[in-house]
């Protein structure tokens, strides 16, 4: 399972994409309404998600470090 | 006592030169060979402001112009080559000399009376008595009376040791976003290290002060393991309780590389740009991926996004740490802000295996990062009307370049209080 964070295009609303989030099989984990993110995973790759509600799909990094 | 009168020593005594010096210092010259019983050379000075004695080729000379005459000196063609003030002279048996001396002590200790007065009842000027550590110094720590009070910095690290001696009885809040371990205990100490550089105060055991805003409010969020690893979850999770918190300044000293040419994470702009609009500035770390003199390694995400502060390191001898990330993904984004002090930087420590010291030595932007956002809680606190847009832009225009650097390895320059 990867994690992904997505950027939604400026007024695009959480509300008005969850169905379509939901339908397309990924498991919405938070949703960020001070920064209009969402986080969520799916075992798809990231080529096959398109989705033109969001600005930028990024996957998780777990190599911040000091 | 005449205390304006000049002897005045001439080169020559030709009439041309005479009447030259007559006209620049609109004064009357009378030869001495004039003097007699009945004609008395202070007679001739007090009716025609100067005698000139042949025989000695100078002349005595009332109310001259200073200036003027020490300029003449300099002026090829015045005959005037040298002069002083007259002086008195006294009777040389020995009680005229006790009487003079007696007259000018009089005037002589009403004198010092005078003076001090004057050094008793001088205001004390506002120099910090307390010695600082080198990197405060060099922001010019010295030059303000702010202490960011009231100013909530959120220092994003491994944590913070609460039990740290400097910080008992200040009120920190916190929050961990590392499952299974707590924000207030810091076995790294990076936390505490980087904490203490924004919000400490003075060291403990020898007075000497080390922190940037010691009166700011610390919030600390755990994001990085007591490994030191961290996530975008983890940061991410941080920036949202810390914008929703409405603190005024995140400390970001952590780093993720980036390759040659990539593009800043719009992740991370965005997360920049919605703190800004709230009020928030991001500080971050450029990153310890450099081995210079090689060409250096491009600044890391997330400080490499346009809306968040880049921060480069120097050492004490205002050199770029040879550590420190630049500004060489240009063309894509990713610039270096500001620098601040990175090499050898003592700061608040958690005791370790047993020892007593509760300090330590670090070197890397994440020590540099701290100096920046300690700083710009003294800039909101002394100027609580701008908003961090117009902090960031005070940090930048404050900044002094620093010769022989360059703008892609320190930006705007090391930041100044």
């Amino acid at each position: 399972m990867n994690t992904y964070f997505a950027v939604l295009k400026e007024g695009i609303s959480f509300v008005e994409v969850i169905g379509e989030l939901t339908d397309s099989g990924v498991k919405i984990i938070k949703h960020y309404p001070e920064l209009g993110i969402v986080k969520f995973e799916t075992e798809k790759k990231i080529s096959e998600i398109d989705f033109d509600f969001f600005l930028s799909i990024e996957e998780e990094k777990d190599d911040f470090a000091l | 006592m005449q205390n304006n009168r000049y002897i005045v020593l001439l080169n020559n005594q030709q009439e041309a030169s005479i009447k030259n010096v007559e006209k620049e210092f609109s004064v009357s010259v009378t030869s001495s060979e004039f003097l007699s019983k009945e004609n008395r050379s202070f007679d001739i000075i007090d009716n025609h402001n100067a005698i000139l004695y042949k025989n000695l080729g100078m002349m005595v000379v009332d109310d001259m112009n200073e200036e003027q005459l020490a300029m003449s000196l300099t002026d090829s063609k015045s005959p005037i080559i040298y002069f002083e003030k007259e002086r008195d002279f006294f009777a040389a048996d020995e009680i005229s000399l006790i009487d003079a001396l007696k007259t000018n002590v009089d005037e002589l200790k009403s004198k010092i009376v005078e003076l001090e007065n004057f050094i008793r009842k001088k205001p004390l000027s506002q120099t910090s008595l307390t010695e600082l550590e080198w990197g405060l110094k060099a922001i010019g720590i010295e030059n303000t009376q702010f202490s960011g009070k009231g100013i909530d910095v959120c220092v994003l690290d491994t944590g913070f040791d609460i039990l740290h001696p400097d910080f008992i009885g200040r009120e920190i809040e916190g929050k961990s976003f590392i499952e299974g371990e707590d924000w207030n205990k810091d076995p790294n100490g990076h936390g505490t290290h980087c904490a203490g550089i924004a919000g400490g105060n003075i060291r403990n055991d020898t007075g000497k002060r080390y922190g940037v805003a010691k009166d700011c409010n610390l919030k600390i969020g755990k994001v990085l393991s007591n490994g030191g690893k961290g996530t975008t979850s983890s940061i991410i999770d941080a920036i949202d309780w810390a914008i929703t918190k409405k603190f005024r300044v995140i400390s970001l000293s952590l780093a993720s590389p980036v390759k040659l040419n990539e593009k800043p994470s719009l992740l991370f702009e965005t997360v920049g740009k919605k703190a800004l609009d709230n009020n928030c500035i991001i500080i971050a770390a450029a990153g310890n991926d450099s081995r210079r003199p090689a060409l250096p390694a491009p600044v890391s995400a997330p400080a490499n996004s346009l809306s968040i502060m880049a921060v480069a390191a120097i050492d004490n001898q205002m050199r770029i740490a040879r550590f420190s990330n630049a500004g060489i993904n240009a063309a894509t984004g990713g610039n270096i802000n500001v620098c601040a002090p990175g090499v050898d930087i003592l700061s608040a420590y958690p005791q370790k295996n047993g020892t007593l010291k509760h300090y330590t030595l670090l070197s890397g932007t994440s020590m540099a990062t701290p100096y920046v956002s300690g700083l710009a809680a003294l800039y909101m606190e002394q100027f609580p009307d701008l908003s961090a847009g117009e902090i960031w832009e005070l940090l930048e225009n404050k900044a002094k370049p620093i010769e022989n650097l360059k703008y892609r390895d320190i930006g705007k320059g090391l930041i100044q209080a």
